[in-house]
Formats: structure tokens, sequence, C-alpha cells
């Protein structure tokens, strides 16, 4: 149930940001914040990547 | 014994290193050039105006030939000391002399932007006319040469009301083609199972219907975030929302049905032939009901299709690798969910 929860809270976060304008796009780039948040979403998902290919080993091992 | 796909770890793969090139490409090349306004917006025949641009992305102090034309009814009109301000702004004079047969000219003009760097680049019906044309505005239709239209740097294309959500298109379309390839891996598995009894593809069933719901809500979060930004509004009242959310919730249903019945074969043989009926209404409400009426989304309702005018070729680097890789790391996720169901389930039998 927690996780559940946790999925859900996680899903409705984005809703936080709200969209911006193409100014505010502009200074995002300007000042390089853009490319953090694009750093830090790769980064997010290869910590997913990662996470699955270690289930991926747990169960390989199970199935032996 | 568990189809052999689900083993197979290059596809998993593949997935990642399609997934990390849309994450990093689809979020770091720019937005091609485009006007944002012009101010004033409305001017008064008869009188000298004095109007400013501004723009995103453009080059107008770099890039050469800098013309600023304005298109009403199919005709353009030149404009006088079109001069860049910045590489974003410039300047430029309408004298009243410029309206050509003013009879036929509508009262809001297109302002449309040409240099050799950014190639054409347009504000549609930005500018308004105040009042009516006088009948004796005497001027010259001009003459549109320009050296170059098309942007020549790599950009996604800029769009009004869109601007840089336009990279949402890698995330919210293929979650629904995820959903539905899905959902027809889960209908064969369906099939599979009444043809042969066998509970593995009751499993794989069941579980590419679970996983189908996660590609479903993330369809529909994507979706109203882009909506909240485009038609201001999460949730417009559009037939192609509202079939997606009947969609779910059909899917929904299929998971309370399981969970309703307690008898294993019983459960398997309802589920599987509600399974086959379930996939028909669900393209129904997402595919046909949507394009039969008005809506909002592009290819529905009479709206020029997807492909036509916001899918240019820069995006398609970016949107069929991410179509490829949501759809293989949703199949990996049905491949994980598979294996563990098949391991309780050998559990289960040896207690």
């Amino acid at each position: 149930m927690n996780k559940l929860r946790v999925a859900v809270v996680g899903m409705l976060l984005p809703f936080l940001a709200n969209a911006q304008e193409s100014g505010a796009d502009s200074i995002f780039r300007s000042n390089q914040k853009y490319y953090v948040v694009a750093a830090v979403l790769t980064l997010i998902f290869l910590g997913i990547a990662v996470f699955l290919l270690s289930v991926e080993k747990r169960l390989k091992q199970l199935e032996q | 014994m568990l189809p052999g796909w689900t083993k197979q770890m290059w596809w998993k793969y593949l997935s990642i290193v399609l997934l990390v090139y849309v994450l990093i490409g689809g979020l770091t090349v720019p937005l091609g050039p485009g006007l944002v306004s012009i101010n004033p917006i409305a001017f008064t025949p008869g009188a000298e105006n004095n109007f400013t641009i501004e723009a995103v992305n453009t080059h107008f102090q770099t890039g050469k030939n800098v013309q600023v034309f304005l298109k009403s009814a199919g005709k353009y009109l030149c404009v006088e000391n079109a001069k860049a301000t910045s590489e974003t702004s410039l300047r430029f004079m309408l004298p009243m002399a410029q309206l050509a047969n003013a009879d036929k000219v509508d009262n809001t003009f297109d302002v449309i932007v040409n240099d050799d760097a950014d190639g054409t680049i347009a504000l549609r019906d930005a500018l308004v006319m105040n009042g009516l044309v006088p009948d004796s505005l005497q001027a010259n239709e001009c003459v549109v040469a320009v050296a170059n239209n098309l942007h020549t740097g790599f950009a996604f294309p800029y769009r009004e009301i869109l601007y840089e959500s336009i990279r949402n298109t890698f995330y919210h379309v293929p979650m629904w083609f995820s959903m539905l390839l899905v959902l027809i891996v889960s209908l064969v598995y369906s099939i599979k199972y009444l043809s042969s009894n066998n509970k593995l593809y009751d499993i794989i069933a069941a579980e590419s219907v679970n996983v189908s719901l996660l590609c479903g809500a993330l369809g529909i979060v994507t979706g109203m975030m882009w909506a909240n930004y485009t038609w201001g509004s999460p949730w417009p009242n559009d037939p192609k929302l509202n079939g997606a959310a009947v969609g779910v919730l059909i899917y929904l249903a299929y998971i309370i049905l399981r969970g309703a019945i307690q008898d294993e074969v019983k459960r398997a043989r309802i589920s599987a032939v509600y399974n086959i009926f379930a996939i028909v209404i669900y393209v129904l409400f997402i595919f046909i009901i949507p394009r039969i009426t008005d809506s909002l989304h592009p290819g529905n309702g009479g709206n020029p299709a997807f492909s036509k005018y916001d899918l240019d070729s820069h995006l398609r680097l970016f949107f069929y690798p991410a179509v490829i890789g949501w759809v293989l790391l949703f199949m990996w996720l049905v491949s994980i969910r598979v294996r563990i169901r098949f391991l309780e389930e050998i559990k289960l039998d040896n207690e």
C-alpha cells in the first residue's frame, strides 16, 4: 500500500511545476539550469534502468 | 515454460540506449526561430505606424537580408526601414501608402520575417487594422523575393501555443502507442489461453493489462500537463480525453473482474473472453469516436494530421526511437512481472 501511495504522489509531483512561458524557457537556457534539469532526468532514468537490471539479475538467480 | 522473449536481454539494453538518447537529445536540441509578439498589435490607416517585433532563437543581426512582410487575404505588403535592434528584435515602419487594393485587404495581418539564417518565420493574425479602409488608400503590392525559406540549423520546430512543450511528443504519444501494443500482446495471449488452457498464457495476458494501465496512467498525466499548458485546462471536454478515460476504466474493470472470481480456471476463461471484447471497445473509444466528432487533438475531428505539420524531420529523429524505446521498456516490465508470477506459481505448486 505504501508503494502505491509513493507511486501516486510521484506521478502527481510534476503538477507542482507549472509550464513556463517561452521567455522563462530562454532564461532557463541562458543560465544553464535547463541542462541541469536534463542531466538530473537522465540520471533518474539511468537509476530506474539499473534497478530493472538488478531485478533481472535476481530473477535469473531465482530461476536457476 | 516461459516464452523465450522474456529472458532475452538485447532488446532490454536497446530500450535503455534509445531512451537515454531521447532524453538527452529531446531536451537539449533547441527550438527553431520564431516570432513571439509585435507591438503595437493594432494600427490606424492614414498615419505612419512604427512597430517592434520580439522573437526567439533568431539571428536578425548576424543573418543577412532581413525582410519583413505583412500578409492578408493572400496579398503581401512590404514594410519600410526594417532594422534589427538585437538578434531577437527588430523595428519597422508601415507607411499607409503600402496598402495595395485596400478594399481587398482583410483587417488582420500575418507578420512574416525572412533572413538568410532563420528562413521564413511568421506570426499569424498578429496585426489588426482599426476601422474601415478608406477607398482612397493607394498602395503598391510588394514582390516577395527571399534567398532562403528554411531554417538552416538543427532545431525542433517553433510552434505557436506549443513552444517548448513540443518535447512532450516524445513522452505523451509513445505512452499510448505502448499501451496499445501491450494490450495487443495481452489479447494474443488471451486467445492463446482459450485455445490451449495453458495457465502461463493467462498470467502473461493479466500482467500485460497491469503494465498497460501504467502506460495509460502516464499517458493521462503527461496529456493533462500538456493540455493545461496548450489548451488552458488539464481536462477540456474533448472526446479523445474522455475516450482515453473510458478505455483505462474498461481495463480497470478487467482487474476487478479477475479479483472477483475465486476459481482459477473460470477466472482465466472469463477474463480472456472479456479481454477480447475490451480491446474492441478500447479501439472504438480511443481511435474511432474522436475521429468522427470535433476534437482538439491533431488528426481528429477534421484537424490536420499530427505528422503533417507538427512532426518535422528533426522531431522524427527522436520520436521514432522514443516510441520503440518506451514500447520495449514496458515490455520489459511485462517480462519481469510474468517471471515473478511464474516463480510464485512454482512455489505455490511445490507447497
